[in-house]
């Protein structure tokens, strides 16, 4: 915020002049000249098209019926000096400025195009709801209200961002959620000294533990639902405005492999396919840097009737296969990246091309073996049964070291990588919750619980890694 | 302070990259050894033969065991020199890893097979799992079938171990097996032993057959047992799964009734009577299920069942036996048998155990069979 605050004064001109100023001579900032029914002239500033026209055109057509005391605002709405003027106009706010007393009313008339609710894209659910956060901070704790209608859910709005403050809301839980926590959160958000926050990312690496590292501090979702059942486990939301994404913290390396939709199925299913991600996780890190080390150190651990098929497969390529290795993840991670950025139309053609034809090329030309292909497809699609936040793609980029350390000493190397990058990831911390939770620390009912998806029924205590006050979900509560 | 850790990453890293791939081998700079074969070289030297898989290259489609294979020789005093010697020749490293089966020959053998099996162990190469196998003759030959059934010799001898547990004639011996029982001395060595059948014409090499097994007393070859010596010992060391026995019709002599074996378990107990002569008692359980046509004039009645079944045991201890004379005739303790009073009668075995060879073969045996017919598979 800027220091500095200029009070309005009794003439209107002057206060416009001083408005015009703040805000730069910007040519959408429209003044309108009006009188209210006292006789008293006002004047009504507004941003073209950041307003809603249908409420700015009823405020026009109809300031001359109103009073004085029809503005009779509370502090929220009354804006002292020009700066603050300026902000809530930027905010999509109408002033209507007036000389005695001198100051400005602002009325909320924000009034911009945003999209509706709608599935979240990179979270889309077979069974389950099918709401997902929109860009307007206002919807999107309406929807967590939608979900949770609890009088304990509680709300803190805050604005990030010196010359543009961005609203945020932290979200919580009274009774449930840890006060020092929520504390510390507060205090990391009010440190934040940047001039502007775009999305939710952006706090996220201000107020995470560990800013330099590769693994996501906080989890990143769409889905009002998953929310809610984050809150109701005693962690953490933020909302900020201008993103779907919400963070929610604090956030251990397992709850990766969870999806919300876990426990909109029956149990055994529910537990399977979290088991089946996990295998797919691993599978994604090592399979490439497992096959490197296998055929160019461990030959006799393979099957004979297998390493004869790789072999005779591998017989017309003339690269060693680290180089197949990388250029075939390589290639993997443009085609992805080029279908992801494509329009949805050519993506699905870059797909094709990619997958089918150029992989077909390359085995025909005898540049990758066919048992390469099917490694880098599998690892890939391995990745993607991955909920798409930060921790896939740490995976895919650490698949890559693993390869580079397997061609260097085979299962070896693929073990010391494992020891180095568990070590690493017990050292992290995420408000102050060990991020290989409960894994490590060990707490075997809670792990179990990570693994698999128990009844809900039987889930009665909320997990003690983000220490919620209250220990129960329910069964002998409220203790 | 910050360089300093620079230089040191720097030098791991270096360290890590000039000290690794060492000993890493691309696929195609590798042959795939698939089977060996020991033979008796010139000057009392080792012949070792390896069948090495021809991998099918270019735009074909892999075509895994069921490619061909070509074969490279070499020879030295020893199996490690040949072996060497043999690289001289090839174009690529040889994987000896993936060796399915080693073939020894009977001449080989019979200089020492202590000798022979040491050399393959301390080659660490191979797998433990690696079967072995003997041969009366030229080992190499066995590399050398061209099979209707198969294109790799190894896959075609694997293939045999297997079906010994169908047939009750040879069983999986693997050069583990061999070692142990050498270093432990709980009993004998006992190699499955093949022979190469030649083609109609008389002039190619055409299938392997697992015919019996070579018995060893101590690293010395002892002698050859056959089928039905194989059957007994089986049998008696309680190694058999399945097999099929027939019995004769009465008058006969072309006419049999075959019965398929489905379970056979054998106990061995061991000890020294107030003489001095150890007793072993032999009981052997078997399940058989009736699989051809009975005899002409027979109806199957719980009767004839009970006599095929006293037939049956008449049968089995006559297997079991022969197998035993033949192994007392060669001194040859391929049951164990004086280890299990070893720890039976620890005291009296120290008494004993030096003469163990000259009293074996006056152990006194008693063969108890019984035998279950569990499915006539009855028609009407």
């Amino acid at each position: 915020m800027n220091a500095r605050q200029t009070e309005f004064s009794e003439d209107l001109a002057e206060n416009v002049r001083r408005i015009r100023d703040c805000m730069q001579h910007t040519d959408d900032l429209i003044f309108v000249d009006r009188e209210l029914a006292s006789g008293e002239p006002i004047k009504i500033a507004y941003l073209q098209g950041l307003t809603d026209d249908r409420r700015l055109e009823y405020l026009l057509a109809h300031a001359k019926e109103f009073g004085n005391e029809d503005f009779a605002f509370g502090d929220d709405g009354w804006r002292k000096s020009i700066q603050q003027g300026a902000e809530s106009l930027a905010a999509g706010q109408a002033l209507l400025l007036f000389a005695n007393p001198p100051g400005a009313a602002a009325i909320d008339l924000l009034g911009v195009q945003l999209r509706s609710v709608e599935e979240p894209s990179s979270e889309s659910t077979v069974k389950g709801p099918r709401s997902g956060f929109t860009e307007s901070l206002t919807n999107n704790l309406a929807l967590v209200r939608y979900y949770c209608p609890s009088p304990q859910l509680k709300i803190e709005s805050r604005k990030i961002g010196r010359l543009s403050p961005t609203p945020l809301a932290v979200l919580s839980v009274g009774g449930i959620t840890n006060p020092s926590i929520l504390k510390e959160v507060h205090r990391r958000i009010d440190e934040i000294t940047a001039d502007f926050i775009v999305g939710s990312n952006a706090i996220e690496e201000w107020i995470a533990d560990h800013r330099g590292t590769l693994f996501p501090m906080v989890e990143s979702t769409e889905r009002p639902d998953r929310v809610v059942g984050a809150l109701m486990d005693g962690r953490i939301a933020i909302i900020v405005q201008g993103t779907p994404f919400v963070i929610l913290l604090p956030f251990v390396f397992l709850q990766a492999f969870q999806v919300g939709e876990d426990y909109f199925w029956n149990f055994y299913i529910g537990s399977l396919l979290r088991m089946l991600r996990i295998f797919c996780g691993l599978i994604g890190l090592l399979l490439p840097g497992f096959y490197v080390a296998t055929v160019t150190y461990h030959h006799e651990l393979v099957p004979t009737a297998l390493l004869q098929s790789i072999a005779a497969a591998k017989e017309p390529v003339p690269f060693p296969a680290v180089v197949e290795s990388f250029a075939m993840m390589f290639a993997f991670e443009i085609m992805r990246e080029a279908g992801i950025r494509m329009p949805k139309q050519i993506g699905q053609a870059v797909s094709i091309v990619g997958a089918l034809i150029l992989g077909q090329a390359a085995v025909e030309a005898g540049i990758v073996s066919p048992i390469m292909v099917i490694v880098a497809a599998l690892t890939g699609i391995c990745t993607f049964t991955l909920p798409p936040n930060a921790m896939n793609y740490a995976i895919r980029l650490l698949q890559f070291g693993m390869t580079f350390l397997a061609s260097l000493l085979g299962y070896v190397g693929l073990v010391a990588g494992i020891i180095v990058l568990l070590i690493y990831l017990a050292s992290l911390r995420s408000f102050g919750v060990p991020y290989l939770g409960p894994a490590a620390p060990l707490n075997a009912q809670e792990l179990t619980d990570v693994i698999v998806r128990r009844p809900i029924p039987w889930d009665s205590k909320r997990p003690t890694l983000f220490r919620a006050i209250n220990p129960y979900r329910f069964r002998g509560g409220d203790k | 302070m910050r360089a300093a850790r620079r230089i040191a990453w720097a030098l791991a890293v270096f360290a890590l990259v000039g000290s690794g791939c060492k000993g890493s081998l691309e696929l195609n700079e590798i042959h795939i050894v698939h089977s060996i074969a020991l033979d008796v070289g010139k000057n009392g030297g080792v012949k070792l033969s390896a069948e090495i898989a021809r991998l099918a290259s270019g735009q074909q489609q892999p075509k895994g065991m069921l490619n061909k294979t070509f074969m490279l020789t070499g020879e030295g005093s020893n199996i490690f020199e040949a072996a060497r010697l043999m690289r001289v020749m090839s174009d690529r490293t040889l994987l000896w890893g993936q060796t399915t089966a080693i073939v020894i020959s009977k001449d080989i053998a019979l200089q020492s097979l202590d000798k022979q099996i040491e050399s393959l162990r301390r080659f660490r190469q191979f797998r433990n799992t690696t079967l072995v196998y003997m041969i009366d003759g030229q080992a190499s030959r066995v590399l050398e079938v061209e099979m209707p059934n198969a294109s790799i010799s190894a896959q075609a001898l694997r293939g045999l171990a297997e079906g010994g547990e169908t047939t009750g004639l040879t069983s999986q011996t693997s050069l583990l097996d061999i070692y142990m029982d050498r270093i432990n001395g709980y009993q004998e060595v006992c190699i499955p032993a093949i022979r190469v059948l030649k083609s109609k014409e008389g002039e190619l090499n055409r299938l392997i057959q697992a015919t019996g097994f070579f018995a060893f007393r101590g690293d010395q070859l002892a002698g050859f047992m056959s089928s039905r010596l194989s059957k007994g010992y089986l049998r008696a060391s309680n190694r058999m799964r399945s097999t099929n026995e027939k019995l004769t019709c009465d008058g006969k002599p072309g006419d049999t009734v075959a019965f398929e074996n489905t379970r056979s378990s054998s106990r061995i107990t061991a000890s020294i009577d107030k003489t001095g002569i150890p007793v072993v008692r032999l009981e052997v359980d078997a399940d058989l299920n009736l699989v051809g046509q009975p005899c002409d004039d027979q109806t199957v009645t719980p009767e004839l069942i009970a006599e095929w079944e006293k037939r049956l045991n008449s049968e089995i201890e006559d297997q079991i036996k022969s197998f035993i004379g033949f192994s007392q005739q060669h001194a040859t303790d391929l049951l164990g048998i004086g280890e299990r009073i070893h720890r039976k009668q620890p005291q009296q075995w120290k008494q004993i155990k030096d003469e163990w060879s000259e009293i074996y073969p006056i152990c006194r045996f008693t063969v108890n069979v019984n035998t279950r017919i569990d499915h006539t598979n009855f028609t009407v």
